[in-house]
C-alpha cells in the first residue's frame, strides 16, 4: 500500500542543517496496522507528515497506493490527500463552527461530491461509529471521545487508502480511548491499512506491527507478539 | 469546493462573529452612504436653484453695465460702478422693431432706504423702474395700480409695495392713497403688488417699486441705470435676440462692448458647472472614506486569517488548495464590503429623503428627490472592487500557509 525508500527530511537553519530522518525505507502492506513509535524528538511527527503527504521529504522516493508522489505540485498533492488519506489527529481538530455533520461532509465538499449524496455518506459514516444520536451537535456540545469517533468519521467519508491517526487517544480518558482503539482495530479487521503514531507502549501493542524511532533512524520493525484487542478490554491502559 | 460551498462556509463564520463583521464593515457603509447622500443632495440643490432662475423666465434677458469676460461674473458684484447704461438704450432697443421677438423692456435702478409710515418703519430696497416692468416682469398689481409713462417722466412721487412690504408696514390697514415717506421723500401708494414667492433667490415681494426718473433724480442723483430687462415673446428667439442686443448696443456706445448680456440660459450653465464640479468634490472626500473602510476590513480580515489558521490546516490537510483557500477568503472580504455597500447606499437614499422631506416642508418645491441607478450600481462595483483589493493580501496570507504550520499553531 506504501513504499518508503531511503527518505530523508533535513532542516537547514543558517549554517546549521538537522537531520530529522536519516535513511528511512519500509513497506506498509494493505490491510496492516502499523504503530510507528518513539520518542519525543524522535522524528516520528516528521515522518508522519511526510507520509500523511502534509511535508516533502528532502531525499528519497514514497509511493502510495501505486502513486509515486516525490515530484508532485501542491495541488495535485491537495488532492491526494483527500482521496487516499484520512487523518486523525490528537486534538481532533474539528471545526468549532459547524455541526458534527456538517465536519464529516467537508472533505467531501473538496473533491465536488453533490451536496445530497454528501449527506448520505456523511450521516452513514457517523452512524459507523456509533455517533447516530449526534449528527446535529456541535463540537463543543460532544465529549472528547465523541469528538474523535466524528474525526475518525470524518477520515473515513473518501474510502481512503490508509487512515493516519496521530496520537488519536493522547487527549483521551481510558474508557474513550479504548472505544476508539476498538473502532480502529475493527476498521483495519474491515480491511482499511492504518497507521498509528504514538508514543505509548501499551497503545501500539493493539497494532499488528511496530516500527520504532530514534534519532530519526528506525531502530526497530517488528510484528507485535500478543496483539491486544481493545474490544475485550474494558479501558486503554496506559 | 462549489461556490455555494464557500458562501454557506462564509456565512457561519461572520455569524459567528457577528459584532465584529459588522464593525468592519462599517468604514464602508459610511463612506458609500456619504457618496450616495451628496450626490443626491447635490442633484436636490441643482434642482432647487435652476427652478429659481427658471422663475425669472427663461424668455427673458439682462443687461449689466460694464465688460466681462465670458462667463465671468459682472462686475457690478464686485461693487464696481459703472456708469455707461442709460435708460435711453433700452428704449432704444424698442424703436422700429429693431430686435426682433423683443416685446418689452424695463431699464431699473435701486437704492436701499428706511420707509417710516406712521409709527412703522422698515428698511427696504425701492426698485426704480418703467411702467414696462410688469410686462417684461410678468407680474401683476393686485390693487391699486402700476405707474404711467407720463409719472415717469414728470418723476411723480408714488410708489407700489410689495405685497410682503405692504403687510409689515401696514398690517391690515388700506395702503393706497397713504403716504409714506422713502428716506426723507414723500410718496402717496398708489398699488400693492400681487405675491411672487422668491426669484432668483430675491424675496421681491418685500421691495417696492417708483418710477425711473424719480429714482434716478430725485433718490439717487444719477443719470444710469443699474439693469435693463428684457423679455422675448418666444424662449427660442432669446439667442438670435442677444446678438441684435449687442450690435444695437454697440453702436450706441462707440463700438465699445462695456455692457454685458445675459440670458437665464447661460445663468444656468454657469451654475450647472458650479454645482456639478462641487458636488463631485465632495463626493471625491466622502470616497476617501470608502479607503479607510477598505483598510479596516483588511486588518480584520488579517486577525482572522491569523485566528483561523489552525482551520486552515485542517482544510489543506483534508484536501483543500491553496486556490480554495484564497477564494474562500477573498470571497468572504467581498462579501463583507458588498453587504456594506448595499447598506450603506440603503441608508445614503434613506437620509436623502429625509433631506428631501425637511426641504419640501420648508416650501422650496424645486428640490427634486432623485437617485440614479447607476449611482446604485457604482456603489455596488465600487465595494466590490475595495473588497477584491484589500482581501487579496489576506486572502495570499491564508493561502500561503502550510498544512504542518497551520496545523501546530495553537
Amino acid at each position: 500500500m506504501l513504499k518508503l525508500k531511503n527518505i530523508t527530511k533535513d532542516y537547514v537553519n543558517g549554517d546549521v542543517v538537522t537531520s530529522a530522518l536519516k535513511d528511512i525505507s519500509f513497506d506498509v502492506e494493505e490491510g496492516e496496522l502499523v504503530a510507528i513509535m518513539g520518542p519525543s524528538g524522535s522524528g516520528k511527527s516528521t515522518l508522519m507528515h511526510i507520509i500523511g503527504l502534509l511535508d516533502k521529504s528532502t531525499g528519497g522516493t514514497y509511493t502510495l497506493d501505486k502513486v509515486e508522489t516525490s515530484l508532485m505540485n501542491e495541488d495535485k498533492l491537495a488532492q491526494l490527500r483527500n482521496q487516499k488519506i484520512g487523518f486523525v489527529f490528537q486534538s481532533f481538530n474539528l471545526l468549532p463552527r459547524i455541526t458534527a455533520l456538517e465536519n464529516v461532509e467537508l472533505p467531501l465538499a473538496y473533491n465536488s461530491t453533490a451536496p445530497k449524496d454528501r449527506i448520505k455518506i456523511a450521516r452513514r459514516m457517523l452512524s459507523s461509529v456509533g455517533l447516530s444520536h449526534r449528527f446535529h451537535h456541535f463540537p463543543n456540545q460532544l465529549s472528547g471521545g465523541e469528538r474523535q469517533r466524528v474525526a475518525i468519521a470524518r477520515a473515513l467519508v473518501n474510502d481512503p487508502a490508509i487512515i493516519l491517526a496521530d496520537e488519536p487517544t493522547g487527549n483521551l480518558d481510558s474508557k474513550s480511548g479504548k472505544q476508539v482503539m476498538e473502532i480502529l482495530q475493527k476498521l483495519n479487521n474491515d480491511g482499511k491499512t492504518i497507521i498509528l503514531v504514538t508514543h505509548e507502549e501499551y497503545t501500539s501493542k493493539h497494532a499488528d506491527r511496530i516500527i520504532k524511532l530514534l534519532d530519526g533512524k528506525i531502530v526497530m520493525d517488528a510484528r507485535v507478539e500478543e496483539k491486544i484487542d481493545a474490544s475485550k478490554e474494558d479501558t486503554l491502559r496506559k | 469546493m462549489s461556490f455555494l460551498d464557500i458562501i454557506r462556509t462564509i456565512w457561519f463564520n461572520l455569524k459567528s462573529n457577528k459584532g465584529r463583521s459588522v464593525l468592519s464593515i462599517l468604514g464602508i457603509v459610511i463612506g458609500i452612504a456619504a457618496v450616495i447622500m451628496i450626490i443626491s443632495i447635490g442633484d436636490g440643490a441643482q434642482g432647487l436653484i435652476l427652478s429659481q432662475i427658471e422663475t425669472v423666465g427663461s424668455n427673458t434677458i439682462t443687461i449689466m453695465p460694464g465688460a466681462v469676460e465670458e462667463d465671468g461674473p459682472p462686475a457690478s458684484v464686485m461693487g464696481i460702478i459703472i456708469t455707461t447704461l442709460k435708460s435711453d438704450d433700452a428704449e432704444a432697443l424698442m424703436k422700429n422693431n429693431s430686435v426682433p421677438n423683443l416685446e418689452n423692456v424695463s431699464a431699473s435702478v435701486n437704492g436701499v432706504e428706511t420707509i417710516t409710515w406712521e409709527d412703522s418703519i422698515i428698511g427696504a430696497t425701492f426698485v426704480g423702474t418703467m411702467p414696462t416692468n410688469l410686462e417684461v416682469e410678468d407680474t401683476k398689481v393686485q390693487s391699486g395700480r402700476f405707474f404711467y409713462d407720463d409719472e415717469n417722466k414728470e418723476m411723480a412721487r408714488v410708489t407700489v409695495l410689495g405685497s410682503v412690504l405692504k403687510q409689515n408696514l401696514f398690517g391690515n390697514s388700506d395702503a393706497l392713497g397713504e403716504r409714506i415717506r422713502i428716506g426723507k421723500e414723500s410718496f402717496i401708494v398708489i398699488g400693492i403688488m400681487e405675491e411672487r414667492g422668491a426669484v432668483a433667490f430675491q424675496n421681491v415681494d418685500s421691495q417696492l417699486f417708483i418710477p425711473l426718473l424719480t429714482a434716478q433724480k430725485l433718490m439717487l442723483g444719477i443719470d444710469h441705470v443699474s439693469m435693463i430687462r428684457g423679455r422675448f415673446s418666444d424662449a427660442n428667439a432669446v439667442e438670435s435676440g442677444i446678438k441684435y442686443i449687442n450690435n444695437i448696443l454697440r453702436d450706441r456706445h462707440n463700438g465699445e462692448e462695456d455692457f454685458l448680456v445675459r440670458s437665464p440660459q447661460q445663468a444656468m450653465e454657469v451654475l450647472d458647472t458650479v454645482t456639478n464640479a462641487l458636488k463631485f468634490f465632495l463626493a471625491g472626500i466622502a470616497a476617501i472614506s470608502l479607503i479607510v473602510g477598505g483598510v479596516g476590513i483588511m486588518n480584520i480580515m488579517l486577525i482572522s486569517v491569523l485566528e483561523r489558521t489552525k482551520e486552515i490546516g485542517l482544510r489543506k490537510a483534508i484536501g483543500a488548495t491553496n486556490k480554495n483557500i484564497l477564494f474562500q477568503f477573498l470571497i468572504e472580504t467581498i462579501i463583507m464590503s458588498l453587504s456594506g455597500g448595499i447598506i450603506g447606499v440603503i441608508i445614503g437614499i434613506g437620509m436623502s429623503f429625509i433631506v428631501f422631506v425637511t426641504v419640501q416642508s420648508l416650501g422650496y418645491s424645486g428640490w427634486g428627490f432623485s437617485i440614479s441607478i447607476i449611482s446604485i450600481f457604482l456603489a455596488c462595483f465600487v465595494a466590490t472592487c475595495i473588497g477584491v483589493f484589500f482581501g487579496i493580501w489576506p486572502a495570499y496570507q491564508a493561502a500561503k500557509k502550510t498544512p504542518i504550520e497551520a496545523l501546530r499553531y495553537e
